[in-house]
């Protein structure tokens, strides 16, 4: 199934479980992988795009994507905008 | 049946708060430190949940002495009484004064606010303002620990629970594992938060699905919880002007491209400009006009700006918003040099607010008394007062744990109505129990729809009538046909169910006051004019035989 592009993507190789995107996520979109013992995105599209997981994450393993809108070059020449 | 059959969980405390946000925790810290058995329901986990999850930049904050702090506690009192839509009885001067002390305790939890020399790391710009940093959360939570609260993460209140008239606990969830606990209190602290998720996206920057940078978490549960249980309210009608159409999460300035960073840049200093290089008043009103008129995209230009301005905003940023350095960093926006469009800047409001004057929500006396015998209520969620955001969720939070706990020292664990009890887990479980219903995000914005089209641009009586009857419909509808699949969309499911009646009164109190106010907060075109001959007055909103009464007050009093 397709997912929205935005909101944390974990690299698997460096995650160590530690669980504490999970536990501080404050509109709970982790999962928990039991057998893994890691977290999984489970509802990347309620991310509000705070950063604490990403700031949280001892290995600095959490990447989070800005939404589309803020991949877009948004500086102007104002002379250019008339 | 008994009550222990019936929860997973029955706990007794002597004071249970409901929400462990930056207010809560200021509360449970001061009932603690007044020598009681403490309580904390969290929806999240609480080292980051809240509006001040991520850190907050700035408080304004007052003393005597200006050699401490510049803003006078007296001086500022005197004003703010003199504000429309603000209770007279609160004591202001006591409040700003004690905005100080709890920056001392935040102090003492380990926050730096000072710089070398001892003195306090001020932000110069519209007034002058302490600065804060981002870990004033995860310091305050871990203050909350130390001192041996019972903090109950990842569970939702769903109600509160009374005995005749009198709030005597409340019930809650675990959005994890489906545990229905039930907390019998002698006071209960409400500290829930703003009322969020009303319009549709603010903030086209924001591609969310919940509404924006605001913390979607907090979406009124309490105001609903306490309406439910027979509270009044506040200043319902008002929402906070959008963060336009192009705001980042700015802090501070987090609606920087529809107003301007005023706390740390002054007034005086033009950042927004229109199509024509000319700058826009610092008024969503005037931005508007100008949109209106043609002048837009709008942009944002601060190359012009004084370094130390420059700084004072970047600070704000990693202390409110860290998001938005990451964001600058990835795209090579520097402020300093660069200018940035925001399209129209127009948007929807983002929570409900009065911009400037007396706060909406739950309303609390000069002891945040609720008019409900052992309901208290603290920080964003409570209505009525002046003197919200940060000070005000330190200083409201802290008193309603001071005087939550001297009612508690008073009173008596009370019984409990175990077929209140049963009805709120029926109620509760049931979108889990639907093979096949509504998803709650299909249930969510089809009332931002209508808060949005019946009265999120213009607002005027016959649309929302309409909007009002529109909303009634969804409800009457779809309310009761929700549908979770498991814990996680249960909780959705609940906030859905309380955003849409945060959304009756919000509708309902606005087609009451028959005048404008406030900006854009309550704009209508019907009676475009402020009417403080017949207006003046809060509209109160009750539950009366089921109903839901919204009527203009005479008063304050409960």
């Amino acid at each position: 199934m397709s997912q929205f592009s935005y909101g944390p993507k974990i690299d698997y190789d460096k995650c160590n479980g530690c669980g504490l995107c999970y536990k501080y996520c404050p509109v709970d979109i982790f999962g928990w992988d039991r057998e893994k013992k890691q977290p999984i995105i489970a509802y990347p599209e309620e991310c509000y795009v705070c950063g604490i997981c990403e700031y949280e994450c001892e290995q600095m393993c959490i990447d989070i994507v800005l939404p589309l809108h803020y991949r877009l070059d948004r500086k102007i020449k104002p002379e250019t905008l008339r | 049946m008994s009550l222990e059959k019936i929860a997973d969980e029955v706990l007794e405390t002597d004071v249970l708060v409901v929400g462990g946000g930056l207010a809560g925790c200021f509360a449970a810290i001061k009932a603690k430190e007044a020598g009681l058995n403490v309580t904390m329901f969290e929806k999240a986990a609480v080292d980051h949940s809240g509006e001040g999850g991520t850190g907050i930049d700035h408080v304004q904050v007052y003393h005597d002495d200006p050699s401490i702090l510049p803003l006078n506690p007296t001086d500022a009192a005197e004003q703010i009484k003199k504000l429309p839509l603000v209770d007279p009885t609160i004591p202001y001067e006591e409040i700003l004064s004690e905005a100080y002390d709890r920056v001392l305790d935040l102090e003492s939890y380990g926050m730096k606010v000072r710089q070398e020399d001892g003195s306090f790391l001020l932000m110069e710009g519209d007034q002058w303002i302490l600065t804060m940093s981002a870990d004033q959360k995860v310091l305050l939570s871990a203050k909350v620990r130390e001192l041996g609260v019972k903090v109950i993460n990842y569970t939702q209140g769903t109600s509160l629970l009374t005995n005749n008239g009198e709030v005597v606990g409340a019930t809650g969830i675990n959005i994890r594992n489906g545990k229905f606990t039930v907390c019998k209190a002698k006071a209960t602290v409400l500290s829930t938060g703003k009322a969020t998720r009303l319009y549709l996206n603010h903030c086209a920057l924001h591609p969310s699905i919940f509404a924006g940078w605001r913390n979607p978490a907090c979406c009124g549960e309490g105001h609903v919880i306490a309406y439910k249980a027979g509270a009044k309210l506040v200043n319902m009608e008002f929402a906070r002007g959008g963060g336009g159409g192009g705001g980042l999460p700015l802090a501070g300035a987090r609606y920087t491209f529809t107003r301007s960073p005023t706390h740390c840049i002054p007034r005086d200093q033009p950042t927004v400009f229109d199509i024509n290089g000319q700058p826009v008043p610092h008024s969503y009103d005037k931005l508007r006009e100008a949109a209106i008129e043609g002048k837009a995209p709008f942009y944002f230009d601060m190359t012009g700006l004084d370094d130390k301005y420059h700084k004072q905003w970047l600070l704000a940023q990693a202390n409110e918003h860290p998001i938005v350095i990451k964001y600058m960093l990835e795209q090579g926006v520097d402020f300093r040099r660069d200018k940035i469009d925001f399209g129209v800047g127009v948007g929807y409001p983002n929570a409900l607010d009065c911009m400037g004057a007396g706060q909406s929500g739950v309303k609390i006396d000069d002891m945040c008394r609720t008019n409900l015998k052992g309901l208290y209520g603290g920080g964003d969620m409570t209505g009525g007062h002046y003197y919200g955001a940060l000070a005000g969720t330190f200083v409201f939070g802290a008193r309603a744990g001071k005087f939550a706990s001297e009612y508690a020292k008073k009173a008596d664990i009370s019984a409990i109505n175990v077929d209140q009890v049963a009805a709120e887990k029926e109620r509760v479980f049931s979108p889990l129990n639907r093979a096949e219903g509504v998803h709650w995000l299909e249930f969510e914005k089809a009332i931002q729809w209508i808060v949005s089209h019946y009265m999120g641009v213009v607002r005027n009586g016959p649309l929302m009538k309409r909007g009002v009857q529109l909303l009634d419909q969804l409800k009457t509808k779809f309310a009761d046909e929700l549908q979770a699949s498991n814990n996680h969309e249960l909780m959705r499911c609940l906030e859905a169910q309380n955003i849409a009646v945060v959304a009756e009164m919000h509708m309902k109190a606005a087609l009451e006051r028959r005048e404008s106010r406030f900006g854009l907060s309550h704009q209508r075109v019907d009676y475009p004019d402020t009417d403080d001959k017949n207006w003046a007055m809060p509209i109160v909103i009750k539950k009366m035989n089921e109903q839901m009464n919204v009527e203009l007050s005479g008063g304050w009093e409960h």
